[in-house]
């Protein structure tokens, strides 16, 4: 527990996408290292951490709100788009639907994330089923493209890229916040300084692995 | 589907609102699939090797079920053998097998309904029913003999109703699929219990049409079937729905109206009851909205260990709603020193989340004693008036009728009582206009007392709103019912309906108003007529063919859900025909053409 009161920032992400296309397993594998075969639907709400470095010596607390997939729960889900800096738009490869349904997430969290800044990260999941796949690289990354907004796929079960997805968002919002382009605002939750200094004492960050380039399929939002 | 894809930049997704029929209708069709596949997969426990070529992957039970010493007194199967019973919970089970004599006692001394106010229950209650006889108490409480002798024979009826036309199967197989997967009953894809789940859950989503089907209402029926028999536990859901005292219906409508009152209701107990914690929460800025809304909407399931919650929801099936803001004052209460230890938001949500489903925060107390602090936070809060809410807002309370029929509707909306009347006497055929007409045109329901066997009532639609519209002779012109409301149509229907006699059998006109559905033109319709068998005039659709195409489909614009009397002959047949073209079928007895009902627009999934 000791390394969550060390970090020097924090960025309040919303996870958002149908049902079941498995928003709450790729928090639990991220989080919890591990893969949760068939979680209960969430009701409203859920609510993780990880500690990300997104770069050497630079920890960032990840504060992850995990929403229910179900229409209906927008109207509760709809008020934890305000505080946040990141969205990760999940869809599922299996599953065509849940593609075609994106664009309405991401209008949604652009409507209510106004007038804040925010960084999308388009997230296709699944792919250990490569064989009942429906939603190609091509596709994804196509409309990532076009919304001009990063993309990655996933494998929770396998744990492929899980980690370079939120890192990869993460760096994104690092880069914005030391160009300034998104700033540290009272009343605002979506970014926050940490309560240490930097490195005042040796919490171990959680590993990632230096250097590697995550798959940034599409991304072109540099 | 995918086609749409390989368009060229602005590649995909259609925006929502664009209305191209042609999606909608091939997402209708493969709906209506999809809907007869889930019912037969679910009969036949998941073995359709010529529905479906490879669900292999999707039956094998999620955890091994071959160590029973993995499994709790509870049913739940863990992943390891799971360590023997501590001195506490030995004696618990003990104890609970001794009392379980005197509780037979009163079983049998009280043949119906027991009475709430007895006090010799209630301290029973309150010290736990024993597992065994859990479920014969939970029924007298929820008064379920009466409940299934009033409405005998109509959850059969609401489950064929979902078959044809519930538009919440996919999203409920979804979460039939992750729903107890670690409990014995549950842990078998398609096993009999999932097929009990699924069927309640469908069966209600055509029910109580304002609800339909909402996340969360899975893990409560899983729960109630835990002891409870499948139609029991189908209006024992329905009791604590919208029984009075429990009316969970505002949890679960849209909007949540309920759950936005019980919270701030409960910001108020936290302010005045236990000021320091509020005040502690505030500065680490936790919100109470954040963790109550599963502490309430699912009535503590899964949000504490399991015994306490099996005695939480003994009391609250006793005593109702005030149950769950008590319950939440108490969990606070007990754990209050160590809240106000934890000094970030992190650390008092994971607090609230995880560590009181484990072991309840590792706390000394045991259960017994929890349930006496319990009782202590009850008094409490009733002394202070605090267990006295705001009266609930209009939209908590079902304002649309069950799906019941027409003569029950006024009875509903008198005394808006959840005794929603059955429709086991329902007898109904929609009129004809034309009363030169040997027969009726659009069909309906039972109860010809000669037929024997006694046929079973089916609700199929049948359409076009045209022949109603004039039925009655000297209403005004056609009503225009586009754009109108459900409700609004409902009532117009009605307006312009009269029941409708035919010799030697008597009948009533109903209507269902719920799946009164509209959709582009009204002018259009699904419904044709036979060749030969009528004249051409008025409302058929043009089609000189009798194969129905795709357009046509989607033009058919008013459906009405009716009943009609069919034999189980009939049903058979339908049940066989599986591919959309097919459920055209000529029933020779009352010449009519008849489709499945469809939804089209109106399908919520469908954006």
């Amino acid at each position: 527990m000791d390394n969550m009161y060390s970090y020097d920032y924090q960025f309040r992400l919303i996870v958002v996408g149908d049902s079941t296309v498995g928003k709450s397993s790729l928090l639990r594998s991220f989080c919890d290292g591990v893969f949760s075969q068939d979680p209960d639907p969430t009701v409203g709400v859920d609510f993780n951490v990880r500690i990300v470095e997104v770069k050497p010596g630079v920890k960032v607390k990840l504060q992850l709100w995990d929403t229910a997939g179900q229409e209906r729960f927008r109207s509760i889900t709809r008020a934890y788009y305000r505080n946040s800096v990141g969205v990760l738009l999940i869809y599922d490869t299996t599953n065509y639907v849940s593609f075609t349904h994106v664009t309405s997430w991401l209008n949604e969290a652009r409507a209510q994330i106004q007038p804040y800044h925010s960084v999308f990260l388009l997230v296709g999941t699944k792919i250990d089923r490569e064989s009942e796949r429906q939603v190609t690289t091509e596709e994804g990354k196509a409309f990532a493209d076009f919304h001009n907004i990063s993309f990655i796929e996933t494998s929770s079960k396998s744990s492929l890229y899980v980690q370079e997805a939120f890192t990869m968002i993460a760096r994104e919002i690092y880069d914005m916040l030391t160009e300034g382009r998104i700033h540290v605002q009272s009343g605002w939750d979506g970014v926050k300084t940490g309560p240490k200094s930097a490195n005042s004492n040796q919490s171990q960050p959680i590993e990632i692995a230096q250097n590697v380039q995550p798959r940034r399929n599409g991304c072109c939002s540099s | 589907m995918k086609q749409t894809a390989t368009s060229n930049p602005p590649p995909l997704p259609l925006p929502p609102s664009t209305p191209v029929l042609t999606h909608i209708d091939k997402a209708a069709r493969k709906q209506l699939d999809e809907r007869e596949k889930l019912f037969l997969l679910y009969e036949h426990e998941g073995k359709l090797p010529d529905l479906i070529p490879d669900v292999s992957h999707l039956q094998s039970p999620r955890l091994s079920t071959t160590d029973p010493n993995a499994i709790d007194h509870y049913g739940f199967i863990h992943e390891q053998p799971i360590k023997a019973m501590t001195i506490n919970e030995k004696k618990q089970i003990q104890q609970e097998i001794k009392r379980s004599e005197r509780w037979n006692k009163m079983l049998r001394k009280s043949s119906h309904s027991i009475s709430r106010d007895n006090e010799q229950l209630r301290r029973r209650m309150f010290k736990g029913l024993p597992s065994t006889l859990r479920g014969a108490f939970w029924s007298r409480l929820f008064d379920l003999d009466e409940q299934l002798r009033v409405n005998k024979g109509y959850y059969e009826i609401l489950k064929r109703k979902a078959r044809s036309s519930s538009t919440y199967l996919s999203q409920i197989d979804l979460d039939v699929h992750r729903t107890y997967r670690n409990h014995q009953m549950f842990c078998n894809r398609y096993c009999i219990r999932q097929k009990h789940l699924f069927s309640i859950l469908a069966a209600y989503s055509v029910y109580n049409t304002e609800i339909g089907y909402t996340q969360g209402m899975n893990q409560i029926v899983a729960f109630l079937l835990f002891y409870l028999p499948e139609e029991e536990a189908f209006w024992a859901f329905c009791q604590l729905m919208t029984g009075s005292r429990w009316m969970m219906h505002g949890f679960f409508c849209p909007g949540f109206p309920k759950l936005f009152r019980f919270q701030a209701q409960f910001e108020k107990i936290m302010k005045k009851m236990l000021p320091k914690v509020y005040k502690h929460f505030v500065t680490c800025q936790v919100q109470s909205d954040l963790y109550t809304i599963r502490w309430f909407m699912l009535c503590y399931l899964d949000c504490l260990p399991f015994p306490l919650t099996l005695r939480i929801w003994d009391i609250f099936v006793l005593d109702g709603e005030q149950v769950l803001l008590t319950t939440a004052f108490c969990i606070l209460r007990i754990h209050r020193k160590k809240l106000l230890h934890l000094k970030t938001f992190d650390s008092i949500n994971s607090f609230l989340k995880n560590e009181l489903c484990t072991n309840f925060a590792n706390s000394s107390l045991t259960i017994d004693e929890i349930i006496e602090e319990y009782v202590v936070c009850y008094e409490k809060l009733k002394q202070n008036n605090l267990l006295t809410l705001p009266s609930p807002t209009e939209n908590e309370i079902p304002t649309k009728p069950f799906n019941i029929s027409m003569g029950d509707i006024t009875k509903f909306t008198d005394n808006n009582s959840n005794k929603n009347a059955n429709s086991e006497e329902t007898k109904a055929v929609i009129s004809t206009p034309n009363k030169s007409m040997t027969s009726p045109r659009l069909i309906t329901s039972q109860m010809s007392p000669k037929s024997t066997p006694v046929p079973v009532t089916e609700t199929f639609l049948v359409t076009s709103l045209a022949p109603l519209a004039t039925a009655d002779e000297d209403s005004p012109s056609m009503v225009n019912l586009r754009d109108t409301s459900i409700e609004t149509q409902y009532m117009e229907i009605k307006r312009l309906t009269k029941p409708f006699q035919i010799p030697d059998q008597q009948f009533l006109t109903e209507y269902d108003s719920c799946t009164v559905l509209s959709s582009a033109d009204q002018s259009l319709s699904g419904y044709r007529r036979r060749p030969g068998h009528f004249g051409d005039d008025d409302d058929t659709i043009s089609s000189k063919s009798d194969i129905i195409d795709d357009d046509e489909h989607v033009q058919i614009s008013h459906m009405i859900t009716t009943s009609f009397i069919h034999d189980d002959d009939d049903y058979e047949k339908l049940k066989r025909s599986s591919s959309f073209y097919d459920n055209v079928i000529d029933n020779e007895q009352v010449n009519y053409h008849y489709i499945r009902p469809q939804h089209y627009a109106f399908d919520t999934n469908i954006r």
